[in-house]
């Protein structure tokens, strides 16, 4: 079978998915439901998640009735180097301090893009490490480590 | 002022000088030697973050070392406390405690970290439970309020600061001793349940003193919960005087990670109650609602198991069991 | 009036001096660029000057301070325009058609048209504060649980029309918001949902890691994908300045930005949030032309931008009047004012009548500081674009996360910014917009607790909503609403069928 509307067939199927997850959930921690005058905290996120499945549902059913454009591909190369250079960062700035962090951030965001000139790179990584050390640290106080701990002890 | 100065500069040079002839030869010796990290649990502007403001410019003032304060708020206070013990024992971390909430959060069992987790060196002062209702309430006293929830039993609706919280313990135990049964509603914190408060939406709030004073003209106090009345209140009276054994409140104090040595904790706990002996921070706390309690780490081991059974009864009322 | 003249004389006297002058200046400057620097915003600021400000006197350390939290609200709105961050609330929606201005080589008249819109609503605003503050606050009483959940339910429903694609979709959008927010404890129960044992889980989601991962990381991603061959903004900018007919498109807007925002600025718990993406629904759905909205119309910049602004000043009214705080930061302005001495609520404007109309005046003072400085940087945030994408996207990336991380100083919150980047570009994918989500993310949490509440104090009967005459009158709304959306759509469909046959 082929798709007529992939964008919206494909929200209608997010859409339940997420809500008969949520529903799910409630269920089989035993969130206690409560009645309508002392609701217990699973009654609204299960009431939520079955109108969010049942709406999917007309989503996925409207879909089928319309036209719409296909999916495009994802993009993994810009999606995997932005946020991995994200997540490197968050794990790695307590110990290796702002400074390097933020070159590490600028080096690895920067393969995700078209072009890639280290020296460029590697110049306005440095110069957003001076910067933010300066704003951040000195300016505005917050409790971020400059340096690398093996060098600051 | 100058001579209130100078007498405070004796009185820290003697403390010095008994700290150092008492601990001598001990590393701490010269404690605080360098800037205290004092983690506070909750937002900034709450309760316990103005308290240890208050602190933190006496102890400047005493001790000639910076307090910097840190907030860590967080799953009502839990985020911080879970974490107390990783930090070193050097008496350089404070940590802010409440009871009750390190009492009942391990209580409901859905918290990381256990009551004798936390190595309390001091209980410093309180916020009394207070009765308060808007000035158009229809109830003047504590037992015309008591009348209409024993006629009408859960109509009486009582607005609280969160559930399975100070507020809520106290709803619990009013229920108890005057024998009614009344709605606890729930709100996020004290500040979002006065608009409600006021506009007669709920009937009355089971709140502390401090939220009587900020509001004092458009409310009335029923009761309070403090051994004497309280001078700001001088018509209301104490649960005391209705018959009732009740003074309590939010408690708050500092603890160390576990693994301090003893004698610092004592230090620790000297300083604490020698900060509340600074005629300034008393006039300070005063006019802020807060009462001032000396609990040192030596009364530590019985107040605690006071007030644990105390806390633990009323919770039973409450639905948390085990 | 005399009595007002009087009182504003007083505050003059005030706000004039050299002292307070630096101060309200200070606090401005910082303002503005905290407001910028995305994700860090006016609560981590003013808790770190609190110590600072223990010895100034009172009316010094609090005009500071409240500069801090409008001057925010001013530099919040640039980075939304300029690269699609909203760094809070009230931002989002400037970041609609702002950024797509930007785009389009406007983000000069948008940054001009949001700051002289602001200082307008400003002014306005801080008129109501001086002359009508213990009547208005008044309103703040008739809001009881019914009624908040009664607005909440008008709040998404208005979100709706915040997208400009499938309104079906954009239910969805707004019912993920809601089950996004529930995640955390429940203030009914305390217990915790959808934390999954996690600690940080335990006090939800935070607002900045959704904001940021799915607008602005989504949308680096989605210009990564699109190439370098067609740029991000196009290099011809036109005139930094809004042309004759700009002015004549916006002002009626900002009008009504500016009414809608002093009044629900005034609602202890929202108000602020609602107030900024009311304004744009009214604007859309009275536009003759609303096909422009959402690609760069100017309309949408103007009026959310009045009324959040609008809201930022009215919000001091339960804080002066009644010793409210209708929001986090204006919880922190009443721990700095008790640390002063001083407690607030209805007392202060008796007791402390140069405390009160001091800063009062400061605050339209400040708001023309605030015009002052942005105007003249705007020229130098459009350079900002002129930097090759490659280059700017890498040092958006490093302020967005210094944000984060700052929010708890620990990887948590960063990790969570980066999924929900992953999140937005499956959504951009979808074709689902963001700005509903969000808003329902706000509102979710409000909404059930006032829901529980109300079925509390009326004991199981859901007819508390209709029979209480304000919430059901906010429902009546509603429903009047929801038919205005739903009959153009339906309208269309019919008309395709048509088409088709």
């Amino acid at each position: 079978m082929k798709l007529k509307n992939p964008k919206d067939f494909w929200s209608g199927v997010m859409f339940m998915a997420i809500g008969l997850a949520f529903a799910i959930v409630v269920k089989v921690f035993e969130y206690p439901m409560g009645t309508s005058s002392r609701m217990g905290p699973g009654y609204f996120p299960f009431v939520l998640g079955i109108v969010m499945t049942l709406l999917g549902v007309a989503i996925i059913i409207e879909s089928m009735a319309t036209q719409g454009e296909p999916v495009s591909k994802f993009a993994w190369r810009p999606l995997a180097f932005i946020l991995g250079a994200v997540v490197i960062f968050g794990l790695i700035v307590k110990v290796a301090g702002m400074a390097a962090s933020i070159i590490v951030l600028v080096l690895v965001s920067a393969f995700g893009g078209h072009e890639f000139k280290l020296k460029e790179v590697l110049i306005a990584g440095v110069i957003l490490a001076v910067f933010s050390v300066l704003v951040f640290v000195y300016g505005l106080k917050l409790p971020f480590p400059i340096w690398p701990s093996f060098i600051s002890g | 002022m100058k001579s209130t100065a100078r007498r405070m500069t004796v009185v820290a040079a003697g403390l010095w000088v008994a700290a150092s002839l008492f601990g001598a030869g001990v590393v701490h010796a010269a404690y605080p030697d360098k800037p205290v990290k004092y983690i506070i649990p909750f937002a900034p502007g709450g309760e316990s973050d103005i308290a240890a403001r208050f602190q933190q410019i006496v102890f400047k003032k005493k001790y000639g070392q910076e307090m910097i304060i840190e907030s860590k708020p967080g799953a009502g206070g839990a985020l911080a406390w879970t974490l107390t013990n990783t930090f070193p024992g050097d008496g350089y971390t404070w940590m802010s405690t409440n009871l009750p909430h390190i009492v009942l959060q391990p209580l409901e069992g859905q918290v990381q970290y256990k009551t004798e987790d936390l190595a309390n060196v001091c209980f410093y002062h309180y916020t009394p439970d207070a009765i308060v209702v808007r000035s158009e309430s229809p109830f003047k006293t504590y037992q015309e309020l008591v009348k209409a929830a024993k006629d009408s039993p859960g109509k009486v609706s009582i607005a609280g600061s969160g559930t399975n919280s100070a507020n809520h313990l106290a709803t619990e135990r009013f229920n108890g001793v005057a024998g009614v049964k009344t709605t606890y509603v729930p709100f996020k914190g004290t500040g979002d349940l006065v608009a409600s408060l006021l506009g007669g939406h709920v009937d009355l709030a089971m709140s502390y003193v401090t939220l009587a004073i900020a509001q004092k003209g458009k409310t009335r106090v029923l009761a309070v919960a403090t051994e004497k009345r309280h001078p700001q209140f001088p018509d209301t009276p104490t649960f005391k005087e209705l018959g009732i054994d009740w003074v309590d409140g939010a408690y708050r104090g500092v603890a160390l990670p576990k693994s301090a040595p003893a004698e610092l904790k004592k230090q620790v706990s000297d300083i604490c109650l020698d900060i509340n002996k600074d005629a300034d921070f008393q006039k300070r706390m005063a006019e802020g609602g807060f009462e001032l309690v000396d609990v040192g780490v030596d009364k530590m081991p019985g107040f605690m198991a006071e007030r644990t059974k105390v806390y633990i009864e009323n919770a039973k009322r409450m639905g948390l069991t085990k | 009036m005399e009595q007002l003249l009087s009182n504003l004389a007083l505050g003059f006297g005030v706000a004039l001096t050299l002292n307070n002058l630096l101060y309200c200046l200070v606090g401005c400057l910082l303002g503005t660029l905290i407001g910028v620097l995305p994700g860090i915003g006016p609560i981590a600021t003013i808790a770190m000057l609190l110590p600072a400000t223990f010895t100034l006197p009172p009316e010094s350390s609090l005009i500071m301070l409240a500069g801090i939290y409008y001057g925010a609200q001013y530099g919040g709105s640039t980075t939304a325009i300029l690269v699609n961050l909203p760094g809070e609330s009230s931002s989002v929606v400037t970041a609609l058609d702002g950024y797509q201005m930007a785009r389009q080589g406007r983000a000069g008249v948008a940054l001009s048209v949001a700051a002289l819109g602001s200082f307008f609503a400003g002014c306005v605003a801080t008129f109501l504060l001086a002359a009508a503050a213990p009547p208005l606050a008044q309103i703040a009483f008739k809001f009881g649980p019914a009624e908040y959940f009664s607005l909440m339910i008008l709040g998404l429903i208005a979100a709706v029309v915040l997208a400009h694609g499938s309104v079906i979709k954009a239910i969805g959008m707004i019912l993920l918001g809601l089950l996004l927010g529930l995640v955390g404890t429940d203030v009914n129960s305390g217990m915790a949902r959808f934390s999954f044992g996690i600690p940080e889980l335990t006090d939800g989601i935070g607002f900045v890691a959704i904001a940021m991962g799915v607008f602005g990381f989504a949308e680096i991603i989605k210009n990564l994908e699109q190439g370098e061959a067609r740029e991000v903004f196009t290099n011809k900018v036109t005139s930094l300045w809004p042309t004759k007919q700009d002015i004549k498109d916006a002002f009626p807007a900002v009008l009504r930005g500016t009414f809608l925002g002093s009044l629900l600025g005034i609602l202890p718990g929202g108000g602020a949030v609602l107030g900024s993406f009311s304004a744009y629904t009214l604007e859309k759905k009275i536009a003759k032309d609303a096909s422009k909205f959402g690609k760069g119309d100017i309309r949408g910049v103007a009026a959310p931008e009045s009324a959040n602004n609008a809201a930022a000043q009215t919000s001091f009214i339960p804080l002066l009047t009644l010793g409210i705080p209708p929001n986090p930061v204006m919880a922190l302005m009443v721990g700095a004012m008790i640390i002063q001495g001083i407690q607030p609520g209805p007392q202060v404007m008796t007791e402390r009548p140069q405390l009160f109309w001091g800063m009062i005046v400061s605050m339209w003072i400040g708001n023309l500081m605030l015009v002052i400085l942005n105007l003249p940087l705007i020229g130098m945030w459009i350079k900002l674009l002129k930097v090759p994408y490659r280059l700017l996207y890498p040092a958006i990336l490093v302020f967005c996360c210094i944000g984060v991380y700052s929010l708890s100083n620990s990887p948590f919150d960063v990790l969570m910014t980066a999924l929900f980047g992953f999140i937005g570009y499956v959504f951009v994918k979808l074709d689902c917009e963001p700005a509903p989500l969000l808003l329902g993310f706000i509102l979710g949490p409000m909404m059930e607790e006032n829901l529980r509440r109300a079925m509390l104090l009326s004991r199981g009967d859901p007819m508390t909503f209709v029979t209480r005459p304000l919430s059901a009158s906010l429902l009546a709304i509603s429903l009047l609403l929801l038919i205005i959306i739903f009959l153009p759509a339906i309208r269309k469909k019919r008309e395709e069928a048509f088409q088709e046959e």
